[in-house]
């Protein structure tokens, strides 16, 4: 008996585990699907699906759509829109179920569609509008240095809804540029597509200039861009001496006029410049500057003659100036032993000594050179053995000792 | 006596069956409350055959006449416009595949960016676009802003339901703007302008 009562007692006591476990089993099953894997294929499958959307609707509205179906269970719909697309299931009741578009859904303007899935598929569309435009709009400008009178910029504004969606066609957008001489200039261009944007030509007045744009409430910081000088009307060139010592390190300095446009405005510092020297030994072209408005360089006077000096800016030629370099050492005294030839002092016309590192050639009969320079204005050189005669040179003046 | 036992039996073959299906069906349930926790995907999912490259490819867009040019748009220029397009549709599907949308910023960005990442779901789904038909109506003077519409593009959506797969198919026309952002072009705002049928 006892044996008999044991085994009823296992038995209800299986009998009720599995009467409750297997329900909860299944529940927590259904409860960890995910959307993806709900259990409505007998629905897709079948059911026939009506809804109707509205014209349109405004980004990050929400709109709840009716839906009729002849099923009962959730109807699975894709909802695309400009930012991409979601799965939504709609609870059907008694034929009937809501299909709510309200954010993110609707918060991408453009073409927004619902596609019922199944067997019977349905497509409605509808036109997400934009809001107005609010927050930051910002002016995108480029090139941001154009020359004055010649050349223009592009703004282009680009106005978003609180949603990042592009304003309505037609949307005004003030633009304002502050020209270098402080003039304001505004005007309006509505947008066009995704954007509004304008040419912005160049006035006069070289220097720093600002664009600002706006649209409605929405504004943003200025953008400053440079209108820069036109080419010099014309590059006058001098040197600080009209003739120059060679004597191998001095140099004569020359330096363009300042060099302006047709409208009066300066270079600005860091256009470049070319000096090209003609000379005995031939041409030579030197890369320089604009620096304060001039072109000034250091030239070196290597040979003794004319020297013809030319200088353009942005292909501009200056007239050609012409230099005389002459000889250096007035006074050349040489004296000669048997082993070394003594050169100095060598004095210039102002009855200086002639710098140190001035070149002294002393050529041999049998044909070699020997190279030296000067140091405190003298210079011993040092012969080979059986030298025979000698012809010393320094600075353009040869004397045979 | 003898019915009485027979009756026994009888009850003890019925709970028996009653617990063989009891066991059977709770190793099921148990077996897929497993499989979801641990993984999130179906055996359907593992045996629908899945494109390994993304179907979207490496397509070259064709392009129609330019509109407003605010300079000349060079080929390299319009190639690498046209490249940024395609991949931008590339990684947003792999972002959709994926559910994971870090590598969106290389082609996207501004409040295009924003959007695209606060649609993909947790669940994977994907999209494939291909026929680029492009054309620039706006480029700015410096060459770093683009206004580009898309004419007829062939777009599929697809959507997992229950382990099967439900595919949309549509023509569509989208317009975009492009910026020239770090060297790359990117997809800064955009918009679904059309959709047929």
């Amino acid at each position: 008996m006892s044996h008999l009562r044991t085994t009823r007692r296992r038995t209800v006591a299986i009998a009720l585990a599995l009467a409750i476990g297997a329900p909860v089993l299944l529940g927590a099953a259904d409860r960890l699907r995910a959307p993806g894997d709900a259990p409505v294929d007998a629905v897709v499958r079948t059911a026939t699906v009506q809804l109707v959307l509205p014209a349109t609707l405004v980004a990050g509205e929400t709109h709840d759509v009716a839906v009729t179906a002849d099923v009962e269970g959730e109807v699975p719909m894709v909802v695309a829109t400009s930012a991409g697309s979601s799965l939504v299931l709609v609870d059907v009741d008694a034929g009937h179920g809501t299909l709510r578009l309200g954010p993110p859904l609707t918060e991408a303007a453009g073409t927004l569609t619902v596609d019922v899935l199944g067997d019977h598929p349905l497509r409605r569309r509808t036109e997400v509008v934009p809001g107005p435009p609010v927050g930051l709009v910002e002016p995108l400008v480029g090139p941001r240095s154009i020359v004055v009178e010649q050349q223009r910029t592009m703004v282009v504004a680009v106005p978003l809804d609180r949603y990042g969606n592009a304003v309505p066609a037609d949307t005004p957008v003030a633009i304002a540029v502050e020209r270098p001489d402080g003039r304001i200039q505004r005007w309006t261009e509505p947008t066009d597509g995704m954007l509004a944007w304008s040419w912005v030509p160049a006035g006069t007045v070289a220097g720093s200039a600002r664009i600002s744009v706006a649209a409605e409430e929405a504004t943003g910081p200025d953008v400053r861009y440079r209108e820069v000088p036109d080419v010099p009307v014309e590059v006058v060139v001098a040197a600080d001496r009209s003739t120059a010592q060679v004597d191998g390190t001095r140099t004569v300095v020359i330096e363009t006029g300042l060099l302006e446009d047709r409208h009066g405005n300066v270079l600005t510092d860091g256009v470049s410049a070319r000096v090209t020297v003609d000379g005995v030994a031939g041409r030579s072209v030197l890369d320089a500057a604009v620096v304060g408005g001039r072109v000034r360089v250091p030239i070196p006077v290597e040979e003794v003659g004319a020297l013809a000096v030319v200088v353009s800016v942005q292909g501009v030629d200056s007239a050609p100036l012409t230099l005389d370099a002459t000889d250096a050492a007035v006074r050349l005294p040489v004296v000669r032993t048997d082993d070394t030839v003594v050169v100095g002092p060598v004095l210039d016309a102002l009855g200086a000594r002639l710098p140190d590192g001035t070149e002294v050639v002393v050529d041999l009969t049998a044909g070699a050179s020997i190279h030296a320079q000067l140091v405190g204005g003298v210079a011993i050189v040092a012969l080979p053995a059986g030298a025979d005669g000698v012809a010393v040179t320094v600075s353009g003046t040869t004397v045979t000792p | 006596m003898t019915s009485a036992r027979t009756a026994k039996r009888l009850i003890g073959l019925v709970v028996i069956a009653v617990l063989l299906a009891g066991t059977i069906a709770g190793v099921r349930r148990l077996g897929e409350v497993w499989r979801t926790t641990l993984t999130g995907s179906t055996p359907a999912d593992v045996f629908t055959p899945t494109d390994l490259v993304p179907v979207n490819g490496s397509e070259d867009p064709t392009w129609r006449t330019d509109g407003m040019l605010g300079r000349p748009l060079d080929p390299a220029t319009r190639a690498a416009i046209g490249t940024a397009w395609v991949e931008s549709w590339i990684r947003l599907d792999a972002a959709m595949r994926t559910t994971d949308t870090a590598d969106l910023r290389t082609s996207w960005s501004g409040s295009a960016l924003d959007q695209v990442t606060g649609m993909v779901d947790d669940v994977p789904s994907g999209m494939s676009v291909t026929g680029h038909d492009l054309e620039v109506v706006v480029f700015s003077a410096d060459g770093s802003i683009a206004e580009v519409v898309a004419h007829d593009l062939r777009v599929r959506r697809w959507h997992t339901v229950d382990g099967q797969r439900h595919e949309i198919a549509s023509v569509e026309r989208w317009r975009a703007v492009m910026r020239l952002l770090d060297g790359r072009w990117r997809v800064d705002v955009i918009r679904r302008d059309a959709v047929t049928p």
